[in-house]
């Protein structure tokens, strides 16, 4: 009843617009690359200078919003029809937003991103065991509550837009539904423009860059020679096949099930680190790192370097990797609502916000604890981190033992996790353009899976990814602002709902 | 004082402390002493032989005391030490000390290596002068830089030294403690020389030289370890044998360097020098120790590179690879040469060093000026590249200026280049070149650079330029969900000073290169810092106003 049926033309105008912007972009970024990410990153580095606190500040702000949410009033209003059971089993569900939300990022940071901070320390020299703990602290601060609280309360938002007040998933809906004015119209619209190309172009990006990670591990577990066309592209084609397959299957089928597999492979990995490496070591650390973060919280949340010289510092690790959050918040938040539906504004926040963030501190502590330990013991890892990130993780194995064994399962994870990012977006952007509507039609999926492939092939020919990242950096800091919006709607959605 | 009583306390807790069979080792309270006592803790677990954290157990008399009264399973000492302490007059060479301290239940294993007995230090410039003590007595006075102790020294102290060489002294030595503190006097021309320890850290940092003692005035303080005679020592001195000629001199002083100067742990360092010297297996073999250091340049200045390189990097293996266009920002490469206008155009590359110049060299068969059909290598500015034929390499094209396809080629190269010789003395000409092109400087190429060249040429040159990974490049390289690949983490401070330094070139790269030092400047910029943060304070209003307005006609709909 409340659904405005909009009529099919401004979906469709929304494709006619989006598609040709991705492509021009696309050309661009293959024709001038230099050019084009440089232009790019000045327009970031202007707005990093000027706006880092105001950036903290909103993530932080999500944060408190998220908690408030959880624990205050609103607490108990059920994401959907009043007596409506959840569509997924909490593990599934669990599972699926983690591997949409962090996925092969946790892979290959785990180890190397506490090794970073350990011989870089925003502050003070590194390398002894004060930066060890402040690296974890760090770590988690990046990977724990604020990321997941980006993704929670954007989730939040159109889950509660769409099963409360029968809205579509797409970005602009909760700002039509709430707020009345001409400037409405405009601005959900660039909502929804931003939101298609920010997911197209970050998960082209991501299978360019997915191919080329998977291209060098293979290149170290087998021999497979390291600079290979013809390679790249076979990695390509049973990437397709394999997403393909996914998207033509069900949601219930498809992701659940590679989802679950992915999530048994990870922690069979993180189990076997743990209890092949320093156990106790480990635990230890793992328990001192909770402590430190929730100790380190208020602090480390605002804290944006005013008086000291390293903002620099700030602007490559703390604020990237909050735009980075917000950037893929249109794509995750969207999927996250989807298998939402039937949960309690509560039972969302712990699941979404609270578990995500424990299991990461868990795996930080394994990965980049074993990391640490060996480095102290001097087998000189920082020096693999500290030049090619990706080669982390594979140094690491080598100091356990079976590393052939793990390298090998580290690459089925890597190719899963790719394969369930892909099917998401897929999924996404199928929803996106087609009314909003919750389950696509396949052939809709199929030809963004075409699309996509074409535009992940060609970035990889170009062989130049800087400019997808330097793309996906700039298209998010104009989506804080829709966030905010989004948040502002949800706001005033839940006054209705508490004062009725 | 201070130190007896920690003395006290180091020797009352040795005497409570019961670790049962684990091994212990002392070490005296400096670095060297607990970097050497953490190899020998490797090595011995290494075999197996279980072993308690190191024991610190203070000065010389303590430590004595302590693997006397058989608290202590292995010491670290040196031959000087022992000679002053407790050997009987006349023994100072090593075998003789180590008969002496037989008899009183030590055995002495071959000596490490180093040698860490005072040095008379001078700096480089100072160097060319003076190069033995002898040569110290045509200063009067001669102004030392020393710590306190070497003044106390009897026979191996100031006053000794003087006497034995002859020198005149100033009335009062200048006193400083820290090693690094009385180098940088030495630097600032506080004194003529300054005294040290042969394994400070430090004095690679500032470059000094040692004088030679020609007289044989120090005694030699070779370290060397020691081990309590016992049951189990033998097996002992096997697991510690191989640790005997293994640390010179200048690996010591790297090694307290990383710990002093660089805040490395003395356990890291240990670990690491014996794993790189092959004294310890890490545990499934890893081969981190010396992954190669890839370098791009051109083939051109690949020599020089990476001659800066493998000074800059000595423990590194240095792979040179083709620099094409893009290498650098693919992450291919962690160092990378190339001229100041192609940097410029690099995004994350910064500048760390000059290495050199490059000349643009126009040549052509004919006439004069670079009218009619040019071809350039692809590197070279957009200025000169409009309406020109790229050719990939500078042999091909000098073949088409040969056989006509072309009148003109550009190319860079440094002076007296082998490849531009060659070209001429095949026919081609010099010329002129009046194009401007980015970051370059109007420059001359005299003549008779080359064979057969009359007349000087003018042209332009630019930087050659030795460039690694900046901030900015962290930046974004950083990133979730598989954002990985390529990134590399920027030079340390430490990296960039030993590339300048080896580079030995003192000019700076041009200004307005993106460059190392210069990421950190974060200061807003100026108006349009203003207006972004009036328009996010003007949104955030707008956006309170929004979500506070009362709530009236949506209701109807829900």
């Amino acid at each position: 009843m409340a659904v405005a049926e909009k009529p099919t033309h401004s979906r469709s105008l929304l494709f006619m617009i989006s598609l040709p912007i991705c492509g021009v972009i696309g050309l661009i970024g293959i024709i001038w690359p230099s050019a084009l990410a440089d232009a790019v990153n000045a327009f970031t580095q202007t707005v990093f200078r000027s706006l880092d606190w105001f950036f903290l500040a909103v993530t932080t702000g999500l944060l408190l919003l998220g908690a408030w949410l959880a624990f205050g009033k609103t607490g108990r209003i059920k994401l959907g029809q009043p007596d409506e059971k959840p569509e997924f089993s909490t593990a599934s569900w669990l599972a699926m937003l983690f591997a949409a939300g962090m996925g092969v990022g946790l892979l290959f940071w785990g180890v190397a991103e506490p090794m970073l901070h350990y011989i870089g320390p925003p502050t003070g020299v590194g390398s002894d065991p004060a930066s060890a703990r402040r690296a974890m602290v760090i770590t988690n601060f990046h990977w724990g509550l604020h990321a997941w609280a980006i993704y929670g309360v954007g989730a939040l938002v159109l889950a509660f837009f769409s099963f409360r007040r029968g809205g579509g998933y797409l970005p602009s809906e909760p700002i039509r539904l709430a707020f009345k004015g001409r400037w409405v119209t405009p601005v959900g619209k660039l909502a929804d423009l931003l939101a298609v190309i920010s997911v197209a172009f970050g998960v082209a990006g991501s299978i360019a860059m997915g191919v080329m990670q998977f291209h060098t591990g293979l290149s170290i577990v087998t021999d497979v020679p390291a600079q290979s066309i013809v390679v790249q592209m076979t990695i390509l084609g049973v990437l397709f096949v394999a997403y393909m397959t996914s998207a033509a299957t069900s949601l219930d089928k498809g992701i659940r099930i590679l989802s679950s597999l992915n999530m048994a492979l990870a922690i069979g990995l993180l189990l076997f680190v743990l209890f092949t490496g320093p156990t106790s070591d480990l635990l230890r650390g793992c328990v001192t790192a909770i402590g430190d973060y929730i100790s380190a919280l208020p602090a480390l949340s605002l804290n944006s370097y005013p008086y000291a010289d390293n903002a620099g510092w700030l602007h490559g690790w703390t604020i990237v990797y909050f735009i980075w959050w917000i950037a893929w918040t249109p794509f995750v938040g969207i999927f996250i609502a989807r298998i939402s539906r039937g949960r309690t504004i509560r039972e969302f926040v712990m699941g979404v916000i609270i578990a995500p963030t424990l299991f990461s501190m868990v795996w930080f502590s394994v990965f980049g604890g074993t990391g640490l330990q060996a480095e102290m013991a001097g087998a000189d890892l920082s020096r693999v981190v500290s030049e090619d990130v990706t080669g982390a993780l594979y140094a690491l194995f080598e100091t356990l033992p079976l590393s052939s064994i793990l390298a090998a399962l580290s690459l089925v994870l890597v190719f899963i996790f790719l394969v369930t990012s892909v099917d998401s977006a897929t999924y996404v952007l199928g929803m996106l353009t087609s009314k909003g509507s919750m389950d696509p039609p396949t052939s809709r999926k199929l030809g963004w899976g075409v699309s996509l492939a074409v535009l992940g092939g060609a970035l990889t020919l170009s062989g130049n990814i800087d400019v997808i990242r330097a793309m996906a950096i700039c298209g998010a800091v104009p989506f804080v602002f829709i966030l905010l919006l989004q948040v502002g709607a949800l706001l005033r959605g839940l006054r209705e709902e508490v004062s009725q | 004082m201070k130190r007896s009583y920690w003395m006290l306390g180091a020797i009352f807790l040795l005497g409570c402390s019961d670790t049962g069979s684990k091994l212990r080792v002392g070490v005296k309270s400096f670095t060297e002493q607990r970097i050497v006592g953490e190899m020998v803790r490797a090595r011995l677990q290494a075999e197996q032989l279980p072993v308690d954290r190191l024991i610190e157990c203070g000065t010389t008399a303590g430590c004595q005391q302590a693997i006397a009264a058989g608290k202590l399973d292995v010491l670290v000492e040196y031959t000087g030490t022992a000679a002053a302490f407790a050997a009987e007059p006349g023994a100072h060479d090593f075998a003789s000390i180590a008969k002496v301290m037989r008899a009183r239940g030590q055995t002495w294993l071959a000596p490490l290596g180093f040698d860490n007995g005072y040095r008379v230090l001078v700096t480089p410039q100072k160097a060319q002068a003076f190069k033995n003590i002898d040569d110290l007595a045509r200063l009067k006075p001669l102004r030392v830089i020393a710590p306190a102790e070497f003044l106390q020294r009897p026979r191996d102290g100031l006053g000794a030294l003087a006497t034995r060489y002859g020198l005149t002294l100033t009335a009062r030595p200048l006193l400083i403690e820290s090693p690094v503190e009385r180098f940088a006097a030495l630097r600032d021309g506080r004194g003529d020389v300054a005294i040290g320890y042969a394994t400070d850290g430090a004095i690679d940092d500032f470059q000094l030289v040692t004088l030679n003692d020609s007289a044989d005035f120090f005694p030699q303080y070779d370290a060397a370890l020691v081990v309590r005679s016992a049951r189990n020592s033998k097996r002992i001195e096997a697991a510690l044998q191989p640790l005997a000629k293994r640390i010179s001199t200048s690996a010591m002083r790297r090694l307290n360097a990383a710990v002093e100067l660089e805040g490395m742990q003395p356990t890291a360092v240990a670990r690491r020098f014996l794993i790189q010297e092959k004294l310890l297996k890490l545990e499934g073999a890893v081969d981190t120790a010396a992954p190669p250091l890839i370098l791009a340049s051109n083939p051109v200045f690949a020599k020089t590179a990476r001659k800066i390189v493998r000074e800059a990097f000595p423990s590194r293996p240095v792979r040179v690879i083709d620099v094409d266009s893009r290498t650098a920002s693919r992450g291919r490469a962690r160092l990378v040469v190339l001229p100041a206008d192609v940097l410029a155009r690099e995004s994350g590359m910064v500048a760390t060093a000059v290495i050199g110049r490059s000349w643009l060299h126009a040549v052509r068969k004919t006439g004069t000026g670079i009218e009619g059909r040019r071809g350039v290598e692809p590197t070279v500015g957009k200025a000169l590249k409009a309406g020109a034929m790229r050719i990939a390499t500078a042999p091909e094209l000098f073949a088409a200026v040969r056989n006509g396809q072309l009148d003109v080629a550009v190319v860079r190269a440094p002076l007296k280049d082998a490849g531009i010789a060659d070209a001429l003395r095949s026919g081609l000409l010099l010329v002129d070149l009046p194009t401007a092109a980015p970051f370059h400087q109007r420059a001359r190429i005299p003549a008779g650079t080359y064979d057969g060249q009359s007349a000087a040429i003018e042209t332009w040159s630019t930087q050659m330029l030795l460039a690694g990974p900046g901030r900015q490049r962290l930046a974004q390289a950083s990133g979730p969900s598989g954002a990985v690949g390529g990134g590399a983490a920027p030079l340390t401070p430490a990296q960039r000073e030993a590339i300048v330094r080896a580079a030995g070139i003192p000019e700076l790269p041009d200004p307005a290169l993106p460059s190392a030092t210069a990421d950190a400047v974060t200061q807003g910029s100026g108006w349009l810092d203003g207006i972004l943060n009036l328009l996010v304070v003007l949104f955030m209003i707008w956006w309170f106003t929004l979500v506070l307005a009362p709530i009236t006609t949506k209701e109807t709909d829900a």
